[in-house]
C-alpha cells in the first residue's frame, strides 16, 4: 500500500492466533486471535507507528517482525527477503539489521554487566574478531552520543535513573547500524521530563544514522510527535492508516475519532471544547470478536450492515485508508 | 471546619531506608474545600503519593511524619490509634489506587468485599438489607448487570470494572473525602475517560472533597478544580486550574507543561528538563530546583523561597517572580 520501490519491512496479511488449551491432554478449545490479517509497509527512513488500546495486537505484531513468535499465516519480508523462512546466515544479517527497544529498560538490561559491556555485547556477537580496542572506541563514542558521560559506562544498570538506562538500551539497539529499530512503548515508563529527551534522542540519531522505526504506542500525543505513518489497530486489525498529520487532523475512523477525542491535554480551553465522542463498554475479548465490524456493538454510527459484513481496509482518499461501512458506502 | 473536610497543614514525611534518611515531604500545606477537587500533580519521587497516604493515615512503617496535621472533618488522622483510626478511614476517607487488582482480594467476592464493609464500617447486621446497600453502590458506579459482579471474583472482571468496583469499595460508607492515587494510568484512553466521567458526575453528586493525583496534566486539566505542582517533596505553585496550566508562574511548572506532547498540534521539537531530582537525603538551603533552572538569582541557592499569592488563590515559591512583583 506504500511504495514498494522503498520500503524495508512489509508485512503482508499476517496472522497470529494463540490457541486456548484445556484439560490434561491440552485439547485446543479456541483461539486468541491477537493479530488478523494485517498489512502494511515501512519505507526507508520513515517512522511507523502501531497505536491501540491493550489487546488490539500490536505487541504482537512487533514479535512477529522481530522473529520472538512465528506468525501463524502471512508474510514479513525485509529488504525484499522473506524473514519467515531463513537460512542460519541470513537469521543472523537479519537480527543484525533490525533491533529493539522495550518499555522497561531495567528488565531489558542484564543487571550482572557493566554498561560498557552491555553495549559491546552486539559487536562480540556480530563481529567476533574486532580488536577489543576499536570495540571500546564505538561503544565511548556511542555513549556520548545517546548523551551518557563516560564515568556511567562502569556502572551497572541498577546504578541509572530510568532516563540513563533507557539510553543504554537505545545505544545496544544502534551500534549495530541497523536499519530498522522495532520501539515497544519506549517511553511509557518514563516520566513526561525525560521521555521529551528520549524521543528527542529517537529522532536525532533517526536522521543521522537513516533508521526506519516501527513504533508501538498506545500514547497518541508521543506518536504524532514522532511518526510519519500511524496505523490504528482494534482488535488484532487495522482500522485506519494515514501519515501523520492527514490521520490527526482528518480522523475518518469512529474509533480513531473517539481515541483522538479521548486523549487528555493540558490545556483546560481545549478540553472543555472539544467534542468527546465516548465509546459504550470496553473492548470485547478477541476469542470471539463480534462479527462484521469488531467495533459495531460500541460505535456510535453503528448501522445494520455493521453488524453482518466486515468493512476492507480501502484507499478513501490518497493515502488515507480506512475500514468502516460509512465511508464504502459513498 | 465543615467546609474544609481536608486540611495537611506543615506535613514533613521522612522514609529511614538502608540507604539514609529520605526527606520525601518538606513541609507541605494545602487544604480541600468541600465538593472541591485538588490535584497534587508532579513527577515520579515528588512525594505526592506519600501525601496521598498520610492522608488515610496508612503510611508505610519506615515512614516518620516528623512534623506536621493531616485533618480530616477537623480530626488529626496522623495522631489516632488502630482503633479510632478505623472509624475514620473507609468511613470519612477513602482512598483508590492506580492498580485495581491489587487491591482486591483475589479470593473473595465483588460482593464478600463489599458486604463486609457494609457490616463492619455502616453497622448493617441484615443480610438482605446489606445486599441491597452493595447492589447499589455498584450500579451507583456504572456497573452493568450488579447482581452478576455480586457474584464475580475479581480476576473475572476487566481493569475498567475492577476500578468501578474499586470506586463502589471506597465510596459505599459516603465518605467526605476520596483520595484518588493515577486510578486511571493504568487504564487505556477510552476507558480512562469513563472513569474520569464518572468520577467527576460522583463528586458533584455526593459532594465529595477530592485529592487527585496524578502525572498527567491531561488529567489534572479534566478533573481538577486548582492544581497543586510538587517538585522533590514541596509544593513550588498551586492555584486554579487555568491559572496553572495556562499562565504558570513558577519556571519548573513551565517547564513540566512545555515537555508534554500533544496530540492536537504537531510540536516542532520537544523542550525537556536538564538534569535530574536532586539527592533527596540531602537538605538544600535555597531552592530545591534551583540546580535545574536556567532563571536561578543570586539568593536562590541561599534563601528557601516561600510560597506566596501573587494573585488571590494563585501561591508561587520562586525568588525571581516575587521580585518580579515587587
Amino acid at each position: 500500500m506504500i511504495d514498494e520501490m522503498t520500503s524495508i519491512l512489509e508485512v503482508d496479511n499476517l496472522v497470529k492466533y494463540f490457541p486456548i488449551r484445556k484439560g490434561i491432554l491440552g485439547r485446543v478449545v479456541g483461539y486468541v486471535r491477537a493479530v488478523d490479517g494485517v498489512s502494511f509497509s515501512i519505507r526507508e527512513n520513515e517512522t511507523f507507528s502501531l497505536v491501540g488500546e491493550s489487546g488490539s495486537g500490536k505487541t504482537t505484531i512487533a514479535r512477529c517482525v522481530l522473529g520472538l513468535l512465528k506468525p501463524t499465516s502471512g508474510k514479513i519480508f525485509f529488504m525484499g527477503k522473506d524473514v519467515t523462512r531463513l537460512s542460519k546466515e541470513e537469521a543472523k544479517w537479519y537480527r543484525r539489521n533490525v533491533q529493539a527497544v522495550f518499555q522497561n529498560p531495567f528488565l531489558s538490561l542484564n543487571p550482572r554487566m557493566k554498561v560498557e559491556d552491555i553495549v559491546a555485547e552486539p559487536l562480540k556477537v556480530h563481529y567476533k574478531d574486532m580488536p577489543k580496542e576499536e570495540v571500546k572506541k564505538h561503544v565511548y563514542e556511542l555513549l556520548e552520543k545517546v548523551g551518557l558521560t563516560a564515568d556511567l559506562a562502569k556502572r551497572s544498570p541498577y546504578d541509572l535513573s530510568g532516563g540513563q538506562a533507557q539510553r543504554v538500551a537505545i545505544a545496544r539497539a544502534v551500534i549495530l547500524k541497523p536499519k530498522l529499530i522495532v520501539l515497544d512503548e519506549p517511553t511509557s515508563a518514563l516520566d513526561v521530563s525525560v521521555q521529551a529527551q528520549i524521543l528527542n534522542l529517537l529522532v536525532d540519531l533517526k536522521n543521522e544514522l537513516k533508521l526506519s522505526y516501527l513504533m508501538i504506542s498506545h500514547d497518541l500525543s508521543v506518536v504524532r510527535y514522532i511518526s510519519d505513518w500511524v496505523a490504528v489497530m482494534y482488535l488484532g486489525k487495522i482500522v485506519e492508516l494515514a501519515p501523520t498529520e492527514e490521520l490527526f487532523e482528518k480522523p475518518l475512523h469512529p474509533y480513531t475519532q473517539a481515541l483522538l477525542s479521548s486523549v487528555p491535554e493540558p490545556d483546560p480551553y481545549l478540553m472543555r471544547k472539544k467534542k468527546r465522542i465516548v465509546l459504550r463498554g470496553e473492548p470485547p475479548s478477541a476469542v470471539n470478536p463480534p462479527p462484521g465490524c469488531r467495533l459495531h456493538p460500541r460505535c456510535p454510527y453503528a448501522t445494520e450492515v455493521c453488524g453482518k459484513i466486515e468493512p476492507k481496509l480501502v484507499e478513501y482518499e490518497r493515502d488515507h485508508w480506512v475500514a468502516c461501512h460509512l465511508y464504502a458506502r459513498k | 471546619m465543615a467546609e474544609k473536610p481536608l486540611v495537611v497543614e506543615n506535613l514533613t514525611i521522612h522514609y529511614y531506608t538502608l540507604h539514609g534518611i529520605v526527606k520525601a515531604v518538606r513541609n507541605v500545606s494545602f487544604e480541600v474545600h468541600r465538593g472541591e477537587s485538588l490535584c497534587l500533580v508532579g513527577e515520579s519521587g515528588s512525594g505526592k503519593s506519600t501525601i496521598g497516604l498520610s492522608v488515610l493515615g496508612a503510611l508505610p512503617s519506615n515512614a516518620r511524619v516528623v512534623s506536621g496535621r493531616v485533618l480530616i472533618e477537623g480530626t488529626n488522622i496522623l495522631e489516632l490509634d488502630e482503633e479510632n483510626l478505623e472509624s475514620i478511614r473507609g468511613r470519612k476517607v477513602s482512598i483508590i489506587f492506580q492498580d485495581p487488582a491489587a487491591s482486591f482480594n483475589p479470593l473473595f467476592t465483588i460482593g464478600q468485599v463489599l458486604s463486609d464493609i457494609v457490616k463492619y464500617k455502616l453497622g448493617i447486621d441484615d443480610k438482605e438489607e446489606a445486599k441491597r446497600v452493595v447492589l447499589k453502590a455498584l450500579s451507583e458506579v456504572g456497573l452493568p448487570d450488579p447482581e452478576r459482579i455480586f457474584n464475580s471474583y475479581p480476576h473475572e472482571l476487566s481493569g475498567g470494572m475492577l476500578q468501578r468496583a474499586a470506586i463502589a469499595v471506597a465510596l459505599v460508607t459516603r465518605p467526605s473525602v476520596l483520595v484518588a492515587d493515577e486510578p486511571t494510568t493504568m487504564l487505556d484512553v477510552t476507558l480512562q475517560a469513563q472513569i474520569l466521567d464518572l468520577l467527576q458526575s460522583l463528586r458533584q453528586k455526593l459532594g465529595l472533597s477530592m485529592l487527585f493525583i496524578t502525572h498527567n496534566l491531561g488529567v489534572a486539566a479534566i478533573v481538577c478544580d486548582r492544581v497543586a505542582v510538587m517538585y522533590a517533596g514541596s509544593i513550588v505553585e498551586y492555584g486554579p486550574t487555568d491559572k496553572i496550566l495556562l499562565s504558570p508562574k513558577h519556571p519548573y511548572t513551565k517547564k513540566l507543561i512545555e515537555c508534554v506532547p500533544r496530540s492536537s498540534i504537531r510540536a516542532g521539537r520537544l523542550k525537556y528538563i536538564p538534569g535530574s531530582l536532586p539527592d533527596l537525603r540531602r537538605d538544600y538551603p535555597g531552592c530545591i530546583f534551583a540546580p535545574r533552572c536556567d532563571e536561578v538569582l543570586e539568593e536562590c541557592t541561599r534563601v528557601k523561597p516561600k510560597l506566596v499569592e501573587v494573585e488571590p488563590g494563585h501561591a508561587v515559591a520562586c525568588h525571581r517572580v516575587l521580585r518580579a512583583k515587587g
